[in-house]
């Protein structure tokens, strides 16, 4: 208690702050991202301890999520892909005079959503972790298996999405097999005039930043850096906001929490995939659903509560299996990593005090998210404003700091995050999923350990398909989500033949 | 029954292992690449003959300027930077001159329709933003900066 206590000062509470601020006003302008915001603002925790950085993390997270509301509602653009059914109906509210109404509705199912998804990863992830604990080699090759199967599944096409979470996990194998994994510490696919370079292979944050940062710096640039809605947001309220519009809508609430926190659990799916399916679940339910996409008050219920209910989902594989849910929390593995944690099955029993202190910070950083976006959304639906030609040379400056400090001091660093943020870029025209690859690249060197010392121990391959129980019933789980995958995308032909 | 079993039989070399993962995975990368051809590789054809590929990049809307400016501009600030901070070492001086110039020659290559109170506001945010980043990570967080 007191190892907690003490981590909770107030610079801890003034850091949850802090980042819940950034966070928002990121989510707020069209573009950036949450992910954007945890990745650029990651080198202000080199100097902070886990606790202390986690705090700004989160608050980041939670806020970058939460900020993307303004937008939508204001001006019919998300501020983050998890916001775009927040469009549907809270744009229309403010062509209805009624933008204050939705910001506050928004707001406060904001706040629903990332306290019941806090509540799940706080009785969830443990006992998960438990379970997982007792997971041999095999088991957790098959998890991760598993992890890219589920990502690949909701890709556009399978085999795009499957072959961009391998090329990540060949991306990661750059340079020495690691003797601290019972390695040979023999140099691998890179060439030997490299080597100085690439010895420890690409830093996870330089490659991190590349792609959230300059690649959509790159985007933007190739789109022209329009600002467009650089004029001023003015709230009109012709009617205020009364919590009795939340009447009726608890099953709302509690179904579309549920759902953003159960896709957050799933590795690698986004909160957009979140958000339509609590958007077009509570129009299902719904007796008025023709009133759905008209500014109807369930519809910004829905997006929201299960856009924020995606944050705790998305922290409970990472913390009980060392799998991140989205790739907001995949930059958090790397500040775990910068502090030499390793995030996984035995991270909650080992690091009792951090899980309690990140639990805390999470509830906080959602109190404050509420509070500050609540009594100060006036000012804060000013940042749509801001001229992105002012913004992002601050953003690469703060990439470059990043990925420069985050092994004090090596420029090839830097020229990583430029190689990640043009992959990032052109690989997104040719067609790769990002996020795949992303998780590709942060598991690959556990998937190379765990095979290859399941094959060292047992010499055989049957072993993946004989260990356990629980290794038949992962591949069970494997075949469903190949199985769906397939399925839903005959569907999709189906209903549209031309393939449009 | 004997011989499916001998089937599945792997004997890793240690001296080798390095290679052992890595292999698997490249082919499967090759196994997928050639699945993605055979399953869309009709479809891409139909397209490519459908639309010609000048079309294709012309719909892109591609901002040349920007895109190619900022694309020029960023690897020439990453080269430029360390030689700079070699003239006063350990200060992160290559990083604050640097990005005075960068700050200011990518905010003129976003901008549209620049005139005076812009210019003005881009060499005030030029000037700021580098200082108050180089401060904060240099001074206060004791961060290394080239």
């Amino acid at each position: 208690m007191d190892a907690i206590l003490s981590s909770l000062d107030v610079t801890y509470f003034l850091l949850v702050t802090l980042g819940t601020v950034i966070g928002i006003l990121f989510g707020a302008i069209p573009g950036m991202t949450a992910t954007m915001a945890v990745a650029v603002c990651l080198p202000m925790t080199y100097a902070l301890d886990l606790n202390h950085g986690l705090a700004l993390l989160l608050g980041l997270y939670v806020g970058g999520i939460s900020g993307g509301l303004v937008p939508a509602i204001l001006i019919n653009i998300p501020g983050t892909p998890s916001s775009i059914t927040t469009t549907f109906d809270g744009y229309p509210m403010t062509k209805n005079g009624e933008p204050e109404k939705a910001l506050k509705l928004g707001i406060a199912s904001s706040l629903f959503g990332g306290l019941f998804s806090a509540a799940v990863l706080f009785y969830f992830a443990p006992t998960l972790a438990d379970w997982a604990i007792k997971f041999s080699y095999v088991e957790k090759f098959l998890i991760i298996l598993f992890a890219l199967t589920v990502i690949a599944s909701l890709c556009k096409s399978l085999l795009v999405g499957i072959f961009s979470g391998v090329l990540g996990m060949w991306v990661s194998l750059f340079g020495v097999y690691n003797m601290s994994t019972g390695g040979n510490g023999e140099l691998r696919i890179v060439p030997e005039f490299l080597s100085p370079w690439l010895e420890n292979g690409f830093s996870l944050l330089p490659l991190l930043i590349g792609l959230f940062g300059l690649s959509v710096i790159f985007e933007e640039a190739q789109k022209g850096v329009h600002d467009e809605h650089a004029e001023s947001v003015k709230l009109a309220a012709r009617k205020r906001f009364q919590w009795s519009v939340f009447k009726g809508q608890v099953t709302n609430l509690v179904r579309s929490s549920s759902i953003g926190t159960f896709i957050g659990m799933l590795p690698g799916v986004g909160g957009s995939a979140a958000s339509v399916l609590a958007y077009s679940q509570a129009k299902n339910f719904s007796k008025e659903n023709d009133k759905f996409g008209t500014g109807h008050p369930p519809g910004v219920i829905a997006s929201e509560s299960s856009n924020n209910g995606l944050t705790g989902g998305a922290l409970i594989p990472l913390l009980s299996l060392g799998i991140p849910g989205d790739s907001t929390t995949a930059v958090l593995i790397g500040a775990f990593t910068l502090q030499g944690i390793q995030v996984g099955p035995l991270f909650i029993g080992e690091n009792q005090t951090t899980w309690d202190v990140m639990m805390i910070g999470l509830v906080a950083a959602n109190l404050v998210m509420f509070l500050v976006m609540w009594f100060a959304i006036r000012h804060i639906a000013k940042v749509i404003t801001v001229p992105k030609y002012l913004l992002y040379p601050g953003i690469m400056m703060m990439c470059v700091v990043g990925a420069y400090a985050i092994n004090s001091g090596i420029m090839f660093d830097v020229w990583t995050l430029l190689i990640f943020g043009l992959f990032g870029f052109v690989g997104a025209k040719l067609g790769l999923e990002i996020a795949p690859f992303i998780i590709g690249f942060i598991l690959g060197p556990s998937a190379e350990v765990y095979f290859v010392k399941s094959l060292e121990s047992f010499g055989t391959l049957s072993i993946f398909f004989t260990k356990s129980p629980i290794a038949v019933f992962l591949w069970v789980l494997i075949a469903l989500s190949v199985g769906y995958s397939i399925y839903s995308h005959r569907k999709n032909k189906r209903l549209t033949p031309s393939g449009k | 029954m004997e011989k499916i079993s001998d089937f599945f039989k792997v004997r890793i070399d240690f001296d080798q292992s390095h290679l052992f993962f890595p292999t698997i995975v490249e082919w499967v990368l090759v196994v997928l690449m050639l699945a993605i051809v055979v399953t869309h590789g009709r479809h891409w054809v139909a397209r490519w003959r459908e639309t010609p590929l000048g079309a294709r990049i012309r719909a892109w809307e591609i901002d040349k300027r920007r895109l190619f400016g900022c694309l020029t501009l960023t690897p020439v600030y990453f080269a430029v930077m360390e030689p700079v901070g070699t003239i006063y070492p350990n200060t992160g001086v290559g990083f604050l001159l640097t990005s005075y110039v960068y700050g200011f020659a990518l905010s003129w290559l976003f901008v549209h329709d620049n005139n005076r109170r812009k210019t003005l506001l881009m060499a005030l945010n030029a000037l700021v933003t580098p200082t108050v980043v180089w401060f904060v990570f240099a001074h206060i967080f004791r961060i290394t900066l080239p």
